[in-house]
């Protein structure tokens, strides 16, 4: 496994569970010493799927401690407003995506941002693959539907 | 429509780049995971060509094909193929020396030598597997003696293994691919050359002179092999 790779790969699935950088940095970093911490014997196929979940793990323990310290912020993490925090300018897109449910969203990272294969989006969300590829259509077109909305 | 959105979609989730100074410090500071000899092997598997198996395999297929027509003639054909599958052997095991990548590939993390070892290694289990499978399948239908199968097809095999080690110890880059060429085509013409001219030499009485040659070139290519790896030593030190 391309350690190099991975590590950019991991920290935008990290941000796009926390939408803070420090945080999404830290967490990827330490998924990975975790990962090879835990010395398992797992098949190449496996290594992928197996250091997400640890990542995605690593992110709900840091989103509930967050919680738990702000008390009165207790609805979804605040997407960066700011176009330097890396946001596109399409805004029309993101209103979209921002309207899409959690699940449907993390489906359309995985594939079309992070550019993972079918199959291990199926080992890391636990979904099959018809699932994937139901919820992978429904966001597309629910997506669709939204822009055309907007007169794209 | 798809395809764009799924291009702007990119855009949409994309992330602000992570801090790089704590990137690179964290990358340098990863402790490397140690791999185990079979995960190696099977890395160093995966940057093979396939050709080579392809080659492997139709060699196969050609001596089954034989076995099932009964066809005399196989022999003498997969014998003529075998120098071929030493070329490729010999050819894909030394591609860094013959391309020029030696240096670059001694840079890397696992060590030029232990690399051309392996890929000897594997090549050489594969080519062994496949002339024990050709060698009875091609004794079906020559009608000789197994010990008469097995020289007449290891015998030019080992040759070439010999004449293209030590190619591609003297020379680099195209020469050396040309080279091993030619003797792998030598080899074959010879081999068939022989069988029209000089059938005398395939008869059961000579069968003791071909277990000699076929011990001694054996033992040859243990010395090529040994100067081979002995050769990627060398390079380290004009490093």
């Amino acid at each position: 496994m391309d350690i190099e790779e991975q590590y950019d790969k991991i920290y935008r699935y990290c941000y796009f569970k926390l939408y803070d950088k420090h945080t999404a940095q830290d967490i990827t970093q330490e998924a990975f010493l975790r990962f090879y911490k835990q010395k398992l014997s797992l098949d190449k196929s496996s290594e992928l799927p197996y250091l997400y979940t640890i990542a995605k793990n690593l992110c709900v323990d840091a989103f509930r401690k967050k919680t738990y310290e702000n008390a009165d912020d207790l609805e979804q993490p605040k997407k960066s407003a700011d176009p330097s925090e890396g946001w596109t300018n399409n805004l029309a897109i993101r209103a979209a995506v921002a309207k899409l449910p959690n699940e449907e969203q993390e489906v359309l990272f995985l594939r079309y941002v992070n550019d993972e294969s079918l199959s291990y989006i199926c080992r890391i969300t636990g979904l099959s693959r018809f699932s994937v590829y139901r919820r992978l259509k429904k966001a597309l077109n629910t997506m669709k539907k939204e822009l055309m909305k907007e007169g794209f | 429509m798809n395809r764009h959105l799924k291009k702007e979609l990119r855009g949409a989730f994309e992330a602000p780049k992570p801090d790089a100074a704590a990137k690179e410090r964290f990358l340098n500071a990863f402790p490397q995971p140690k791999l185990s000899m079979r995960q190696f092997v099977l890395i160093q598997m995966g940057y093979m060509r396939k050709w080579v198996l392809i080659l492997s395999v139709l060699l196969l297929l050609t001596a089954a094909v034989g076995a099932y027509s009964l066809d005399k003639n196989t022999l003498w054909f997969v014998s003529a193929a075998t120098p071929f599958l030493g070329l490729a052997a010999v050819t894909e095991s030394s591609r860094s020396a013959m391309y020029g990548m030696s240096e670059l590939e001694m840079a890397a993390r696992f060590s030029l030598k232990s690399v051309v070892l392996a890929r000897m290694s594997i090549l050489g289990f594969v080519d062994f597997i496949v002339l024990m499978c050709i060698t009875p399948l091609c004794f079906v239908s020559s009608r000789l003696t197994l010990v008469q199968t097995a020289a007449y097809i290891l015998v030019p095999y080992l040759l070439t293994v010999n004449i293209s080690l030590w190619i591609t110890r003297c020379f680099h880059g195209r020469e050396a691919f040309y080279g091993c060429i030619s003797a792998a085509m030598a080899v074959s013409a010879a081999n068939l050359l022989l069988r029209t001219t000089a059938e005398f030499i395939y008869h059961l009485t000579y069968i003791r002179f071909w277990i000699i040659a076929a011990f001694i070139l054996i033992c040859c290519m243990i010395g090529q092999v040994y100067k081979t790896i002995k050769q990627t030593e060398e390079y380290v030190w004009n490093l």
